[in-house]
């Protein structure tokens, strides 16, 4: 027995030595940038928690928002002071938990949230949500985060590092049997909106796939609905009025959807709620014409999509404040 | 609770303290601790079905003592009969009433005369048709007489309730795993070490193997409709690997963790995809099932022996059998029934035990006959399993008419690249095991820092493809 639970010991302390070289890989970048004050979560808190009460528009939700809408544009035209606060593969659940964060610092009037039949599915990417909650002040929101928005994954994710940056693993591994490296560009971020100047390519368009639907993704209606109705509550009882977006596809991928559940699912459910809802695809669509080239790569808007995404904003906002 | 949850790995390690270090002491002790975690694991899914498996062992105990006190042929006959209409009777209800019932009302509606059904809004219990045949095993050998009724009743409960393998098998035998409750364990640290490994390569299969391609494959049966012929059969060659990964991972993590606790069960799976004709495939897939219908239906019937018509008759009530016993649906049935179909040509031309070793036998490589007849083997295996996947049996049949098109020969519209590389490189760790109860039983001839990276290799992949918890396909049946 002491020679088994020896070996069991060895093998243990074998496997944490290797948790912690990924951790040390993985975090040192982050460490380095929150430093450095280049850290772009680092940054969108810097900003929330150092402005109080500032901001009066806020805009959250996935990449998709963060590379969508401009606040300095929106800005400009209805004479707000906005902030992107999406962050990137943003789930529901880490949502919830930034809005109550930041409705402890700022009193916004208006939350828009981009909906994204993604941030409600059965995958999360745990590094980003525990990056992200990482700069929330409230250490006990952060373990609230962990827990009762993943149970016991979530911790799992949370304290074994292979699991936690699995995806960048992956990725890395692949990257080392790929030829092709791709050079990471510098980003430039304004008010938390990422200004992308990539273009998709021709090569990129012609893979383009139909946008998930309720087979082809992992969309929990459960885990929505329970989400939605509590970032509804809390927008309501922080007197702030929830709009709700749906940011552009391209064209191409439009085109190759069948049923567009998502869309349907959001119209309906929203309706329902009587939450304003704007599908971005469609909404004044003779103004606002996408195309492909308006994006950088198969769901993110670049600089010029995104200028017309913003755009669009403003006149929801306009269309919501009349009524 | 599933083994490949966290909820699990803080149960084992307290169960194996437990069990070697406060309770080892006295035998009585060790069982009961048994019985006690085994009601645990199982409650955690759903503690009201624990009084199934209770009531369960209470009755096959009962019949078994008053077995032994009874010589009367008529008297044993009936007790042993008692015990069967009740386990079966259970069964029945939980598993097949509903299934009765609609295929009565759509028997009647083909006829022309509608009848309002009446199906009832059942859950199945988890593992009961393993736990079930399990005491039926121990009810039938004592009536036989090649068993000697227990009188320990903790021994017996344990035995029926035994963790490891109560809620997806191996289905062991009273005659071999009842003994092992009587006798003191002595921790064996090559056991315990053989366990570990086995536990490690089960999650793997699991984790790794089974899980990934599960994703692709369900995306591929639940929109078969809008999938080239070359697209469905990749799907259909992904549920292969999904459940022989999921299955007999979970075999082999059960098998290893009764290891820790001094256990031997028997091997439920051996490298069934390297069979050369349906034959062996059956000898190598689910073996504790396998030989339970050999053993209690199939030679009880006369097995191979008798007329031609006999034969026959006998072959397709086992597979048939064998189909119902996994599920109540018809998709199952035609499964079997298929499987049944493969098997009579060799039995009827006595060629049906032509490979009982194991493929290229002492060699690196198998040869070219070899190849095809595994080749052969695997394919209309993997026809059958298109019936075992889909959600009828008109799916099923759309399905494999899609596959034969033209449509065949085109490329793939989804080709998961990663989940293709794990499955091959499976396949080759799986080849080059083949000659141990699993694929990693002798790791422990190569030296030890080579067999510690090739451990540690494994379960950072597992971390590392680890998704939400999946449950394991056998738990539904």
């Amino acid at each position: 027995m002491k020679k088994f639970l020896k070996q069991f010991a060895l093998g243990l302390l074998v496997f944490i030595i290797l948790n912690t070289i990924i951790a040390i890989i993985y975090e040192y970048p982050t460490y380095k940038s929150v430093k450095n004050k280049t850290n772009r979560n680092y940054l969108k808190w810097e900003a929330i928690h150092n402005n109080k009460n500032t901001f009066d528009l806020i805009l959250i939700g996935t990449s998709r928002c963060y590379a969508s809408f401009n606040p300095m544009i929106i800005d400009s035209v209805l004479n707000t002071n906005s902030y992107n606060m999406a962050t990137s593969a943003q789930d529901i659940a880490e949502t919830y938990y930034s809005l109550q964060e930041i409705f402890e610092y700022q009193n916004p009037k208006y939350i828009v949230l981009d909906m994204f039949f993604e941030a409600s599915d059965e995958s999360y990417d745990y590094y980003q949500t525990f990056s992200n909650s990482s700069f929330f002040n409230a250490k006990k929101r952060q373990l609230n985060l962990i827990y009762e928005g993943y149970g016991n994954t979530g911790i799992l994710n949370y304290s074994i590092p292979v699991v936690k940056f699995k995806n960048y693993l992956k990725q890395d591994i692949a990257g080392i049997l790929s030829k092709n490296k791709s050079l990471r560009k510098e980003d430039i971020w304004i008010k938390g909106y990422l200004y992308d100047p990539t273009i998709v390519s021709d090569a990129q368009i012609s893979n383009f796939e139909p946008i998930a639907n309720f087979e082809t993704s992992s969309f929990s209606r459960d885990r929505f609905n329970t989400y939605f109705n509590k970032i509804q509550t809390l927008v309501n009882t922080n007197n702030a009025k929830l709009i709700c977006v749906r940011t552009a596809y391209p064209p191409t991928r439009l085109e190759l959807t069948d049923s567009d559940d998502e869309a349907t699912f959001f119209d309906s459910y929203l309706a329902e709620k009587q939450v304003p809802f704007f599908d971005l695809n469609t909404y004044k669509g003779d103004q606002y014409l996408y195309n492909d080239k308006d994006f950088a790569d198969y769901h993110h808007l670049n600089y010029k999509g995104a200028k017309k995404a913003s755009m669009q904003l403003v006149e929801a906002l306009k269309q919501t404040k009349n009524n | 609770m599933l083994f490949n949850s966290l909820d699990f790995f803080l149960f084992l390690p307290i169960v194996f303290i437990l069990y070697w270090f406060v309770f080892n002491k006295n035998l009585k002790h060790q069982n009961f601790l048994i019985v006690i975690a085994s009601y645990v694991f199982y409650g955690w899914w759903d503690w009201r079905f624990l009084s199934l498996i209770i009531f369960s062992s209470f009755i096959d105990y009962g019949i078994g003592v008053l077995l032994s006190k009874e010589n009367k042929q008529v008297k044993r006959k009936l007790l042993l009969w008692t015990s069967i209409c009740v386990n079966i009777g259970f069964l029945g209800f939980f598993k097949y009433y509903n299934f009765f019932v609609e295929s009565f009302i759509a028997s009647f509606s083909f006829f022309g005369s509608e009848i309002s059904p009446n199906t009832l809004n059942i859950i199945l219990p988890v593992g009961i048709s393993f736990y079930t045949f399990q005491t039926l095993s121990y009810t039938i050998d004592v009536y036989k007489k090649r068993l000697k009724p227990t009188q320990n009743i903790i021994a017996f409960f344990a035995f029926v309730s035994f963790f490891p393998q109560l809620v997806a098998g191996p289905i062991e035998r009273a005659t071999h795993l009842l003994p092992q409750f009587y006798s003191k364990r002595q921790f064996d640290y090559a056991n315990a070490v053989n366990g570990m490994r086995q536990v490690i390569w089960g999650l793997f299969k699991k984790v790794v193997v089974a899980d990934n391609c599960a994703k692709y494959a369900n995306i591929i049966f639940n929109n078969s409709d809008d999938y080239s012929g070359s697209t469905l059969l990749l799907g259909a060659f992904l549920f292969a690997f999904q459940i022989y990964g999921d299955f007999s991972g979970y075999s082999d993590i059960a098998i290893g963790v009764s290891r820790f606790f001094g256990f031997n069960l028997k091997q439920n799976f051996a490298f069934p995809y390297f069979s050369r004709d349906i034959a062996e495939f059956w000898r190598r897939w689910h073996i504790s099932l396998s030989t339970w219908f050999r053993d209690y239906i199939y030679i009880p019937l006369g097995g191979s022996r008798g007329s031609l018509n006999k034969k026959i008759r006998n072959v397709f009530i086992i597979f048939l059998v064998s189909g119902f016993w996994h599920g109540a649906n018809w998709t199952f049935i035609i499964w079997g029934g298929l499987n049944a179909l493969y098997f009579l040509p060799l039995l009827l031309t006595n060629k049906n035990r032509v490979n009982t070793n194991i493929v290229a036998e002492n060699k690196v490589l198998p040869s070219f006959k070899e190849i095809l007849q595994m080749t052969n083997t695997f394919f209309i295996t993997l026809l059958a399993w298109v019936f075992f996947r889909a959600d009828s049996v008109t799916h099923a049949i759309e399905y494999l008419q899609s596959i034969f098109t033209v449509s065949l020969f085109s490329k793939p519209a989804i080709i998961p690249f990663t989940v293709l590389f794990l499955v091959i490189v499976f396949i080759i760790i799986e080849w080059l095991g083949r000659h141990g109860e699993y694929a990693l039983e002798r790791v422990d001839k190569i030296n030890k820092p080579l067999r510690w990276s090739i451990y540690m290799v494994l379960i950072m992949l597992m971390f590392l493809f680890t998704g939400e918890e999946q449950a394991f396909i056998y738990f539904q049946f």
